[in-house]
């Protein structure tokens, strides 16, 4: 069964670019415009790994992993923040909120693709 | 802290221009980045659907491909190859199994030529005794009458003997005839088998030729259909990695939006700050630019700020685990 995967940005443009890379390595995708609609789309949903932009309008990438985290059936659910952000602080924070992984956009497919099949596990 | 601009004329026109730029033309010029941006976001999106929708029509006929060739290798077309070919051979070898009983058939029809023969010389064999026995009763019936009165006896038996025997020499004569038709329908029969059984000969070669040629049409088609398969197969591949190598460029329109976002925010902010300036006073715009250093998000505005070259984004390796 193909695993779920969450794509949280405010560019509708970079989600789809973003979804298409993953479905053609057979992955499920839905999408959420910011952190507040990633919140509300995640109840009832099984979703295996999420990825989020940093910098989002209504509520950003960080608030919205630490407000994740809050979640009982998310506690543990690996996230990959995708951002333009490179500075080391920035890292810092996703690292304390409890973001696994930090990747720079532009981004490369095939380097995403490792990175979620690192830690998209069973 | 602002200082009080005072009644001088030229800062009064200063002022007035300042609200100009902050209050008018700064919004036009909000505006207009607000069109580009929503005009770029529509553009490219629509670009990433179009990507899209040829990555999966790729995709699907990729596999369609792949399906049709099994495992995609040669090995699926030796296995066709191979079915075919056992199966014709078991053709032929029905022919040939024919032939063989035909052959049979051939030979009993010989053997039974040469009884019909061996049937014909019993009859002429017949015919000639019968033909001496005649002659024996003529010379008996010469000897009854030259006994006269005392040879009348013998004479009429030599008379039915001599009868019999002419009975028996066409009898012998029409079987011998009867024995030669006989014959003469087992040779054309045997003829008939044999032209026939060579015409099927002749046929079971040309049907050979034609089996093994149409196999070989066969191997030559398959093999070209896996050829163009295979190339159909690296095209698509091709292409699918040319789209995966565009995705980096298709994220630009992110971080432009993200780059004109942060101008459009400074810009309401510099409108803000020259309105909300007490009259007779210059607005404090030092944290303008304080602010709009904090709201970068990509390092070429941050290049871009310090007077540096901000230069174009290229796909990035950066990426760490936690």
């Amino acid at each position: 069964m193909a695993k779920t995967i969450m794509v949280v940005d405010d560019s509708s443009s970079l989600r789809q670019v973003v979804s298409l890379a993953l479905k053609s390595a057979g992955y499920d995708v839905f999408e959420a415009a910011d952190g507040k609609d990633a919140l509300s789309k995640l109840t009832g949903q099984k979703v295996h790994l999420v990825i989020s932009d940093v910098n989002m309008p209504n509520m950003d990438g960080i608030t919205f992993v630490k407000e994740m985290r809050k979640l009982a059936a998310y506690k543990f659910t690996p996230v990959i923040m995708l951002t333009t952000e490179n500075q080391e602080s920035k890292k810092a924070e996703g690292q304390a909120a409890g973001a696994k992984a930090w990747m720079v956009k532009p981004f490369k497919p095939d380097q995403m693709l490792m990175a979620v099949s690192k830690l998209c596990l069973p | 802290m602002a200082e009080p601009v005072g009644a001088d004329p030229v800062i009064g026109e200063l002022e007035s221009d300042l609200k100009l730029v902050a209050g008018t033309a700064a919004p036009i010029w909000k505006r207009q980045i607000s069109v580009v941006r929503q005009q770029a976001e529509v553009a490219i999106g629509e670009l990433v659907q179009r990507f899209s929708g040829l990555a999966s029509r790729l995709d699907a006929a990729v596999s369609t491909s792949g399906a049709a060739s099994a495992d995609g290798s040669q090995a699926a077309v030796d296995q066709v190859l191979k079915s075919s070919q056992s199966q014709l051979t078991q053709v032929l070898s029905g022919m040939s199994g024919a032939l063989e009983d035909k052959n049979k058939v051939l030979a009993q029809i010989r053997e039974l030529a040469s009884y019909a023969e061996d049937l014909r010389g019993m009859a002429t064999s017949v015919q000639q005794v019968a033909d001496q026995t005649n002659l024996l009763a003529l010379n008996a019936a010469i000897e009854a009458a030259r006994a006269g009165e005392a040879g009348r006896g013998f004479a009429v038996v030599a008379d039915e003997v001599r009868k019999l025997s002419t009975a028996s020499g066409d009898t012998g004569r029409k079987i011998a005839e009867k024995a030669q038709l006989v014959s003469d329908a087992i040779v054309r029969s045997a003829r008939m088998v044999e032209n026939s059984t060579s015409r099927d000969i002749e046929s079971f070669k040309t049907s050979e030729t034609s089996i093994q040629g149409v196999l070989s049409d066969f191997s030559r088609l398959l093999d070209v259909l896996e050829h163009s398969n295979a190339e159909l197969r690296h095209q698509a591949e091709g292409i699918q990695q040319e789209i995966a190598a565009t995705m980096p460029h298709l994220q630009f329109q992110d971080r432009i939006d993200q780059v004109l976002a942060h101008v459009c925010a400074s810009l309401d902010e510099l409108g803000e700050r020259v309105a909300s300036a007490p009259e007779g006073r210059a607005p404090d715009l030092k944290p303008l630019i304080d602010n709009l250093e904090r709201s970068y998000t990509t390092p070429e505005e941050r290049g871009n700020h310090a007077g540096g070259k901000g230069g174009q984004a290229a796909a990035s390796d950066d990426l760490v685990f936690f």
